[in-house]
């Protein structure tokens, strides 16, 4: 149990006086821009505020704050590529099923859902059950479009909802 | 997130490890496409059995149709575009390390802000071309007007630094927005020929690529011209300048046309120009194929001469035979042009 001599507030504060310009300046070496580096070292502070455990949890703060924002960066990352795939794809629909504004948003907030669900399965597995749920293929033909066995298909099927039955939920 | 049903539900981490293989067994088995009834019949069978099966069954069909409440037409992009997502991941991170970090910055900054239904600074460069004959504006995404002439070809490439126009070939007259919603501040704006490459200023200008000629002709504002090997060249307000190519400095020319801008407004107003030269301006909007004979190419010619037809060349040449004194035959399918 830890002891806190100072209240919490105060421990936040040291903490982000001791680490956050370190953060930003390590952040900009990897990132190469000073506003990425700022917006993604904020980031990490929030979420850091938002976490139940307390400051003096953290043996190593460098180590647990560069993590983090790696885990931050890694999701901004692949929340900019599902956009910038999502904008790829209605480029080319017909006006007429072309999604209205509200519409987009929705639409992001589902993918990001999806892309959250399923991150940690190896990539034909999760393929596999998209395929069947979202596009209603049957077995035989997801085998044949992902190239492997009918067997496989359902090991990737069983895969994919252990998955989602057991993933904890953030 | 779940707005479904008031049936009994067990909280997925409670189901006991081997109700939930069984329940995987029957799930996969199901969703196969070729499931039989009587498949469905002991499935059924399975869930009557024990409440626990139920409850973990719903559990199971609460969270999928959670993840699937969407309109058909949607389930299809959303299959798509995470398809083109992983094609994209594959495709970045085959890339130097180092290159990639500067790509991030640029990317990732705007992908968490910008709202999707406006034009988004990394699409692709857009193409805008004309035929011959046609003319065409367009305000552009920073509030620039671009028109283009006659038989014109651009690619406007704006990103997060910079605005671009590449033209092609053909004529076209801007107007540069203010570009008040740029995100580092105003973006400097570029027009790119062959020959040159051409800064502009907060104006109003033109730009003709023909040939291996560029012209630059400016009405408001300034402009600058880089060309390679040179020291850059302001031209200003009434300047029209020339570049031929390869390191020859710009060159300052006086033109013919009263107003070098005025086909945007659908006209040509020549002042004391050859009728030759007047002739091969319009054949950019009428293939005319006209052949001089006796001088009759050297004529003087002045006047406002309609574009906004389909055949401006030849409705030219009828109006000028009443004031010059000239001929007109036609001879092979060319016109041939005689003193009278």
């Amino acid at each position: 149990m830890p002891v806190a001599d100072a209240p919490p507030q105060q421990e936040l504060g040291t903490f982000y006086h001791t680490h956050h310009a370190w953060l930003v300046s390590w952040l900009k070496r990897r990132l190469g821009c000073i506003h990425h580096a700022n917006d993604l070292a904020h980031d990490t502070f929030l979420k850091l505020i938002a976490k139940p455990t307390t400051l003096t949890h953290i043996q190593e703060p460098r180590a647990f704050l560069t993590t983090m924002a790696h885990g931050l960066m890694v999701d901004q990352f692949r929340k900019s590529a599902l956009e910038q795939a999502y904008l790829d794809a209605i480029r080319h629909l017909p006006v007429s099923l072309a999604p209205s504004p509200e519409e987009h948003l929705a639409i992001l907030e589902i993918l990001l859902q999806i892309d959250h669900l399923f991150r940690g399965l190896k990539p034909n597995v999760r393929n596999a059950f998209l395929l069947s749920r979202l596009e209603g293929l049957t077995y035989p033909e997801i085998a044949a479009q992902l190239g492997v066995s009918l067997r496989t298909v359902e090991t990737y099927m069983a895969e994919a909802l252990r998955h989602i039955l057991t993933v904890p939920r953030a | 997130m779940s707005t479904l049903n008031a049936r009994p539900m067990t909280e997925p981490s409670h189901i006991p490890p081997d109700i939930m293989d069984e329940l995987i067994t029957w799930s996969v088995k199901l969703n196969s496409g070729t499931a039989s009834n009587a498949d469905q019949q002991r499935f059924q069978q399975w869930r009557d059995i024990d409440p626990r099966h139920e409850s973990a069954w719903q559990t199971l069909h609460a969270m999928e149709q959670d993840f699937m409440a969407m309109p058909a037409h949607t389930k299809q992009l959303v299959a798509n575009t995470i398809a083109l997502a992983d094609a994209q991941t594959r495709t970045t991170m085959q890339r130097r390390p180092k290159l990639k970090a500067l790509a991030i910055c640029a990317v990732t900054l705007l992908g968490s802000a910008l709202l999707i239904h406006q034009v988004a600074p990394w699409q692709a460069p857009v193409h805008y071309a004309t035929h011959m004959g046609q003319r065409a504006a367009f305000t552009l995404a920073d509030g620039t007007q671009l028109t283009l002439n006659t038989n014109s070809s651009v690619d406007v490439r704006y990103s997060l630094l910079k605005r671009e126009i590449v033209l092609n070939h053909g004529e076209i007259y801007l107007i540069t927005g203010h570009d008040t919603d740029a995100w580092f501040g105003r973006r400097r704006f570029w027009v790119d020929t062959a020959q040159a490459k051409f800064e502009a200023i907060g104006t109003r200008f033109s730009v003709y690529q023909h040939a291996n000629t560029t012209q630059l002709h400016v009405a408001e504002g300034i402009v600058a011209i880089h060309v390679a090997q040179q020291p850059a060249v302001r031209a200003y307000a009434n300047d029209t300048y020339r570049m031929q190519g390869g390191a020859a400095a710009p060159l300052k020319t006086q033109t013919q046309h009263a107003d070098p801008m005025a086909w945007v407004d659908g006209v040509i107003i020549a002042k004391q120009m050859r009728l030759e030269s007047l002739m091969s301006e319009l054949a950019r909007y009428q293939a005319l194929p006209v052949s001089y004979e006796d001088d009759t190419g050297d004529l003087a010619v002045s006047g406002v001469f309609q574009l906004n037809r389909d055949d401006p060349a030849e409705h030219a040449l009828q109006t000028l035979s009443h004031t010059l004194p000239i001929r007109i035959n036609r001879q092979h399918a060319q016109l041939l042009i005689r003193k009278k």
